[in-house]
């Protein structure tokens, strides 16, 4: 049966090289969306300091703690998506249910 | 399956599914050449590149063990099977939400639509073996009412580039079922029968190549039946599609001119596949003819290639893999009475590899 092991002491290492490399790429990203708020600025769309300064309202704040525990739950959830993997338990973490119906049509 | 008049997923789907690609393209070609290489460095490994000639299926077995003892011992060889175990679960992980997420759009059509036109009966009992979640895929074939647009929207764009089991990167899926179609030596077939259709896909190459010819498929699940319905409809393909477990068919004796399989063997125990020989030889007219093709047997390939074949067994729910690797369907074959049997591979990594055969007439 699936172990669910696959790395061994020797590669701490490697973890450590790709998590080094995804701070790179993550900066990369940072970086562009940095220069989009500058030029979007510059040409008078947004004022200086408005997304830093910017209050969600809560429909907004709402949306946003979706998508923040969205995120969360594909991190931290990843060692559960080698261990819990019916549908629905895939669903829930990201925060779904399928419905009634659906799961009627199940054989 | 339900229909996908769409533009496919959001932008969180699209971008997380296009990622996966991209790290099971890189881990397939860079990380696994390395791992290759480190493996064929190994001077226990480096005196048994190849499998023990004339080895029965427990010699070729004992071999790949040994290789995978060694492989084993390989970080890089480690770490390219941990991407590859973890884009095989973030499909479905990542993938079911990502369908759920617009099922209000892939479910505009009901399955009561399509299910009129597949000959299906909800008694049918698929045997036993059928119960397993195939690829990882929760619940098994028809487990998830929208695993046909997770199988266009979400599996076939990380397909679609390769490198997964025993597709190399690069290799073009679609482009291999009209390779595999292609080696049926004759074009005037009237009556052209698939077994295991599963989607579909196959079907419309056979159909690009004998646009002629009536087609006859089956497949165990309904889901999948449902999708090729879909994809056959819209393309217009003249099929008929039936819910069979195809070692019992139900089609008559000697009425049909040619058989195509397309990456079926390995999801069948090795009884069932000489089961299923037998039963193709039965409808199969004299004179007609049959293409199978299926990863390549274990005997054909290098060691580190068999161990990669072979970890799919235990690691991608694929409990026949290793089975089939270790058979040799051109000799059952030849034992069932067909003849003029030639096996060979097509492209890149041996795959796809294809058997060719005639019931004599």
């Amino acid at each position: 049966m699936m172990s669910n092991t696959y790395l061994g002491p020797d590669n701490v290492d490697d973890l450590g090289r790709m998590v080094t490399a995804l701070l790179t790429e993550l900066w990369i990203t940072r970086d562009r969306l940095a220069v989009v708020e500058r030029l979007v600025e510059e040409k008078g769309l947004l004022l200086p300091g408005e997304v830093n300064d910017y209050i969600p309202d809560a429909a907004f704040e709402a949306e946003l703690e979706k998508l923040r525990d969205r995120m969360a739950g594909n991190v931290i959830g990843a060692p559960l998506a080698a261990r819990e993997r019916s549908v629905d338990q895939i669903l829930a973490r990201a925060g779904m249910t399928r419905p009634e119906a659906a799961l009627d049509e199940k054989p | 399956m339900r229909n996908a008049r769409s533009t496919g997923l959001g932008q969180h789907g699209r971008a997380g599914v296009a990622m996966l690609g991209a790290m099971q393209k890189f881990a397939s070609s860079q990380v696994r050449d390395a791992a290759r290489r480190s493996f064929e460095a190994q001077p226990q490994a480096a005196n048994a590149l190849r499998a023990p000639v004339d080895g029965d299926a427990q010699a070729i077995m004992d071999w790949v063990k040994q290789s995978k003892a060694i492989a084993e011992t390989l970080p890089l060889y480690r770490v390219e099977r941990f991407m590859q175990a973890y884009v095989a679960l973030a499909i479905y992980e990542f993938g079911i939400p990502a369908v759920e997420a617009r099922r209000a759009q892939f479910t505009t059509e009901p399955d009561a639509y399509v299910d009129d036109r597949i000959d299906h009966d909800p008694s049918f009992a698929a045997p036993d073996y059928h119960d397993c979640d195939w690829h990882l895929r929760p619940g098994g074939w028809d487990g998830y009412d929208l695993y046909g647009p997770h199988g266009l929207h979400v599996v076939k764009p990380i397909f679609a580039l390769g490198g997964f089991a025993a597709a190399p990167v690069g290799a073009d899926i679609g482009q291999h079922r009209l390779d595999v179609v292609r080696q049926l030596p004759r074009r005037d077939y009237r009556r052209i029968y698939e077994p295991g259709c599963g989607n579909g896909s196959t079907l419309v190459a056979i159909h690009r190549l004998f646009p002629e010819a009536e087609l006859v498929a089956c497949d165990l699940s309904l889901e999948q039946l449902r999708a090729a319905r879909r994809l056959a409809d819209k393309l217009d393909l003249p099929v008929t599609l039936k819910q069979r477990d195809a070692v019992t068919s139900g089609e008559a004796d000697e009425s049909f001119d040619a058989v195509v399989t397309f990456a079926l063997h390995h999801e069948l125990p090795h009884a069932a596949n000489v089961e299923l020989l037998g039963e193709m030889f039965r409808i199969l007219k004299p004179g007609g003819d049959i293409v199978l093709s299926d990863p390549p047997p274990f005997r054909a390939i290098e060691a580190f290639h068999a161990v990669l074949l072979d970890w799919d067994t235990d690691h991608r729910a694929e409990p026949f893999f290793s089975e089939a690797g270790a058979s040799d369907w051109g000799a059952e074959m030849a034992r069932i009475g067909f003849v003029d049997v030639d096996a060979r591979p097509l492209g890149p990594d041996s795959y796809p590899w294809v058997t060719i055969a005639r019931k004599p007439g």
